[in-house]
């Protein structure tokens, strides 16, 4: 139990971060790509959602290039800024914002390309700037779509464990708690000791798809 | 389909043939990977038997044995885990035997300039590196060790876990953290691309010994009991000694500093 509400807590950082991060990333992109066809655009959404299927140990590889002094790009960015974000709250952000990334993108995508135009087009007549159509008529009627999109996002970077246990690593009170559940499966003793991470991580994982759910039950499509 | 049934009937006859050859698994502690695989083929001829060598921290190996995964002789790098599955009355009695020792050395990217453990205090080691000390037998030396030396507080905070001692010499092997402990046997492998800061005096920690055990449920003890004769016999603890291991009462070829 001592061990489990640090991690339970680190991992709650680190998945709102991530999570906050992903969408200010996913969210414009979306719109640009549900808005605008140009060359190669099937083959961006392609790349945008690999996350999905890739394996988390493949985006722990490619961070740990980015992150590692001997990786590549990674060992010119730490030549040229003295920076590495292994083993740092921001490697453990990075993971887990990659991985819930499509979770956030897609349901985006569909939102912003199932919305009115017409709409859109009146508020271009009315002369708005296509930020604040952005802001004031995009956004917030697509806003349900990407609010499931942001729990589902949440749910898992909270779960993320393959990327984060390569480039974030675990230690005395920096272990995320999937790491610290899997960690008890190392350890010589019960795996009862297990428990109460393991209830944590169910009991937050099932609040967020109860949510998720809910407001999406009723929804007029 | 008349051919692929016949070729299935082929196939499963001449797989039952293989099935006779012998086969002996060996799960050993991480630090003996080279030692190990270099004895291997001379008991594999000797004996016409088929080795199956895994090598990991001593704890998970240990706990996997437990939950019944297949060894015939299982060798730790700590006693904890030795005692841990004669507890669970997996080992057959009497079947322990050293084969090897180790000491523990502070090691770091080339380019260091840490000097002594004390150095690891210092604001500009931002990150050790130990095997974790609930599975990782080196882990549990390095804590040991940090406590005698009455640091263990001061850089508790600094501590990044490997899940094997091997995982820890990556990470400096990489240049990606600070410093790190592991065997100097590990070091040894490492050749150039580490460097040996400080060796800890054996008295700060538990003897670290290598000890075999021959696993109960294993249907070929005595196979079991000439390898791990071979283990302790001239040539094997040459080539133990000359991976960085101690043998009963010779020194190890340490790296040079």
């Amino acid at each position: 139990m001592s061990d489990a509400l640090p991690a339970l807590w680190l991992s709650l950082r680190i998945a709102s971060l991530a999570t906050l991060v992903a969408a200010c990333l996913a969210i414009p992109i979306a719109y640009f790509t549900a808005r605008r066809r140009f060359f190669g655009r099937s083959l961006l959404d392609a790349f945008l959602m690999l996350p999905i299927v890739l394996p988390p140990t493949v985006v722990g590889y490619f961070l740990l290039m980015l992150g590692s002094r001997t990786g590549w790009p990674g060992k010119w960015i730490y030549e040229s800024f003295g920076y590495s974000m292994l083993f740092r709250f921001e490697g453990a952000v990075c993971a887990a914002a990659v991985v819930s990334f499509p979770l956030i993108y897609v349901p985006a995508r569909s939102a912003f390309a199932s919305i009115d135009r017409e709409l859109e087009e009146i508020a271009r007549l009315m002369g708005a700037s296509r930020m604040a159509i952005f802001f004031h008529v995009a956004l917030p009627m697509a806003l349900h779509g990407i609010a499931g999109g942001l729990l589902l996002g949440f749910a898992r970077a909270m779960g993320e464990f393959g990327a984060t246990l390569m480039v974030y690593s675990f230690g005395p009170n920096r272990t995320t708690l999937p790491l610290l559940i899997w960690t008890y499966n190392e350890r010589l003793g019960g795996l009862l000791d297990a428990m109460p991470a393991v209830l944590m991580l169910t009991g937050v994982s099932i609040l967020v798809m109860f949510v998720h759910n809910r407001s999406r039950v009723g929804r007029v499509d | 389909m008349k051919l692929l049934t016949s070729l299935a009937l082929l196939l499963t006859l001449t797989h039952q043939t293989f099935g006779e050859d012998k086969t002996l698994d060996i799960a050993a502690a991480a630090s003996l990977k080279e030692s190990i695989t270099e004895i291997a083929p001379r008991f594999e001829s000797s004996e016409g038997v088929k080795l199956n060598l895994t090598f990991n921290a001593s704890g998970t190996l240990a706990k996997q044995i437990e939950q019944g995964a297949p060894a015939d002789i299982f060798i730790s790098a700590a006693e904890e885990q030795i005692e841990e599955l004669e507890r669970a009355e997996l080992v057959f009695d009497g079947s322990r035997t050293i084969i090897a020792g180790n000491e523990l050395v502070l090691i770091a990217p080339p380019d260091s300039s840490i000097k002594s453990f004390d150095d690891l205090k210092s604001d500009m080691i931002k990150h050790i590196a130990i095997g974790q000390p609930d599975s990782v037998p080196a882990g549990q030396y390095a804590v040991q060790t940090f406590k005698s030396l009455g640091i263990f507080e001061l850089i508790e905070s600094k501590f990044l876990y490997g899940t094997n001692v091997r995982q820890v010499l990556e990470y400096i092997v990489r240049g990606d953290v600070d410093a790190g402990i592991v065997y100097s046997s590990d070091a040894k492998a490492a050749g150039d691309s580490v460097k040996l800061c400080a060796t800890a005096p054996s008295n700060l920690h538990d003897p670290i010994v290598y000890t075999s055990v021959i696993i109960k449920t294993s249907d070929t003890p005595d196979l079991s009991k000439k390898f791990i004769e071979m283990l302790k016999d001239e040539e094997s603890k040459s080539i133990i000694k000359s991976h960085g291991f101690t043998t009963a009462t010779e020194p190890a070829e340490l790296p040079p500093k």
